[in-house]
């Protein structure tokens, strides 16, 4: 059973039952009935530029009058194209072509019902004009069944109906005029854009089709477009240039467009490097992608703008040529609201404490028992020496009374006084000397 | 027994062949009602893919296949020099810094399209790139020109030819 299976498949291959894939649209408006005008709107695909025409006017008829001609009608792709329908003929006269693309029809003779007595029509590039002799019948009047045989209609697209007789069988009348037609004319146009079109009904004397001219036609085809994708990693700008230029913004776009080679230059973003050039080649039917990666720029020297490279993350100061971290136990904040952590007034050093303040690396320390004045002028102010600690007196003195102050004698040391019964004898607190032996 | 088989055997294969037949003589008769119908003109029809085509890079120097009257500033160091494969057409693109400015290269590659007789069919002149896209015969060509002050230079060139 495998093998019947593939033996089929293999059959259906070998036959060319697939058709290749094609990307090309077309849309052909036409008057199947043969007579009244068409008319329809052609609306552009969005990406299409450009379409290929090809298009006839309707044919000029026969006649059944030495006046009157019928004449096809136009046939027009909106106001960028118009083909004229053929001409119509009339008694011995043949009708002209629409114009170039078309051919005149032939004129009628005077003469006893032959076959070359009526003209044919003329031919246009998709349609060849009604033929005499290949008509039912070339006798303008009824014959013994009662049906009325008149001339050939032309046939395929804008070619003229051939002539008939007059009823008397003796007068020719000639072959109406092919009409003007152009093959695959390329136009340009607007993508989005409606284009009305009007298809031109062939020539005719009556609804019997006799000598009548042929319809006219409009055939629009067009490359289907493809896509142009864009995206970025950040939001940014770009222009892509080929058969179409394209502008864009964000972090994606999306463009239909007419296949062809496309360039994308990307714009500028402050503090990124920007992506390089990128070209590809779009098909039909197909799809591009461009990607685009900006790369934030950093500077050496840890400075936060890309650009000046002069501010410094949190915690750092900008010294001229670099950022440096705060000494002295660091800082909190960002320039230029710098804090040094030890209470210091001048980040990054952190050495200059405020009023009151010693600077004891790595801290400010405030004096014991207060200060006054900043380093290198700060002042104890119990007097003391050596601030912060601001403990040890000038010589002689010293912190009893909490402020350097001379020393008090030994036995003054307590209350400042000699105990009772004593006397202050040579700055000494003792018995009062009463007899000589006693100093 | 094995009568039976073969017998079985010999129906599935004359079913078989019979559909093939079959199929193949509609094939053809669609063909032939089709051939029968007025042809109207179509636009030439492209296939399209969908795998990515070949990269070739050609480092310093132009693309192999690469026109040799398409102008390129003397003394230039390629920034980008590359091919890429399609199915049935080849992208050659190059790159380059130049010393002259956007506009002189406008006026140059305009004048040399012109002269080389290929159809400009697209002309841009933008605030910061500018571009030409002819074709000529089976070719495309498409000539991007922006500002870059790089190095020294006052514009950048992007040249890529699609020969089909």
């Amino acid at each position: 059973m495998k093998k019947i299976i593939r033996t089929i498949v293999v059959a259906l291959v070998l036959l060319g039952g697939l058709p290749a894939v094609t990307f090309a649209g077309v849309q052909t408006f036409t008057d199947p009935a043969l007579n009244g005008t068409v008319a329809n709107t052609f609306t552009v695909l969005a990406g299409v530029t450009s379409v290929s025409v090809s298009m006839s006017g309707g044919g000029g008829a026969c006649c059944g009058s030495f006046i009157v001609v019928k004449d096809g009608g136009n046939s027009s792709f909106g106001s960028l194209l118009t083909v004229n329908g053929g001409h119509g003929a009339k008694a011995l006269q043949k009708g002209t072509a629409g114009g170039a693309g078309g051919t005149d029809g032939t004129s009628g003779v005077i003469c006893g019902g032959a076959a070359n007595c009526p003209g044919v029509g003329g031919n246009s590039l998709f349609g060849t004009g009604g033929d005499v002799l290949s008509g039912v019948n070339n006798v303008y009047w009824t014959n013994t069944s009662g049906t009325k045989f008149r001339g050939s209609p032309g046939q395929g697209y804008g070619s003229g109906g051939s002539g008939y007789l007059s009823s008397t069988g003796n007068v020719g009348f000639g072959g109406g005029g092919g009409a003007g037609a152009v093959d695959s004319q390329q136009l340009t146009v607007v993508p989005g854009t409606p284009y009305q079109i009007t298809v031109g009904a062939g020539g005719k004397w009556d609804d019997n089709g006799a000598g009548a001219g042929a319809p006219g036609f409009v055939s629009v085809s067009y490359v289907d477009p493809g896509m142009v994708d864009v995206s970025s990693n950040i939001s940014s700008s770009w222009t892509i240039t080929g058969p179409e230029t394209i502008t864009g913004s964000g972090t994606s776009q999306s463009v239909a467009s007419p296949p062809g080679t496309y360039t994308i230059i990307w714009n500028d973003v402050p503090e990124y490097t920007t992506p390089a050039t990128q070209s590809f080649t779009l098909a039909s039917g197909g799809t591009i992608n461009f990607g685009g990666t900006y790369t934030a720029i950093t500077c050496a020297n840890g400075a936060t703008n890309p650009t000046a490279c002069d501010q410094c993350p949190a915690t750092y100061s900008y010294n001229g040529t670099s950022c440096v971290a705060c000494s002295n136990g660091g800082c909190s904040g960002t320039e230029p609201s710098l804090i040094c952590n030890n209470g210091a007034l001048n980040p990054p050093t952190c050495s200059q404490c405020p009023a009151g303040n010693a600077f004891l690396s790595p801290s400010c320390i405030p004096c014991v028992g207060g200060c006054s004045g900043s380093e290198p002028s700060l002042t104890c102010n119990n007097l003391a020496l050596n601030p912060p600690y601001c403990s040890v007196c000038p010589g002689g003195q010293d912190l009893s009374t909490g402020v350097c102050a001379p020393t008090a004698p030994v036995s003054l040391i307590g209350n400042g006084a000699c105990d009772a019964g004593e006397e202050l004898i040579l700055s000494e607190c003792g018995a009062p000397k009463t007899k000589w032996w006693m100093f | 027994m094995d009568d039976i088989e073969q017998a079985g055997h010999k129906k599935i294969i004359t079913i078989g062949v019979s559909l093939v037949v079959i199929i193949a003589i509609a094939v053809f008769a669609i063909y032939k009602q089709k051939g029968d119908e007025v042809v109207v003109p179509v636009a030439e029809q492209k296939v399209a893919t969908s795998t990515a085509p070949q990269k070739t890079e050609f480092g310093i120097n132009k693309p192999a296949d690469f026109p040799t009257d398409i102008p390129v500033e003397k003394g230039i160091k390629f920034e980008q020099s590359y091919s890429l494969d399609y199915k049935g057409q080849k992208q050659l693109t190059i790159v380059f810094l130049s010393a002259k400015t956007v506009k002189e290269n406008y006026a140059l590659y305009t004048d040399f399209l012109k002269e080389k007789n290929w159809n400009i069919s697209k002309k841009y002149e933008g605030p910061k790139v500018s571009s030409l896209y002819g074709t000529k015969e089976n070719n495309d060509i498409n000539v991007t020109i922006s500002g870059n002050t790089t190095a020294g230079s006052k514009s950048q060139v992007s040249i890529s030819v699609l020969k089909k």
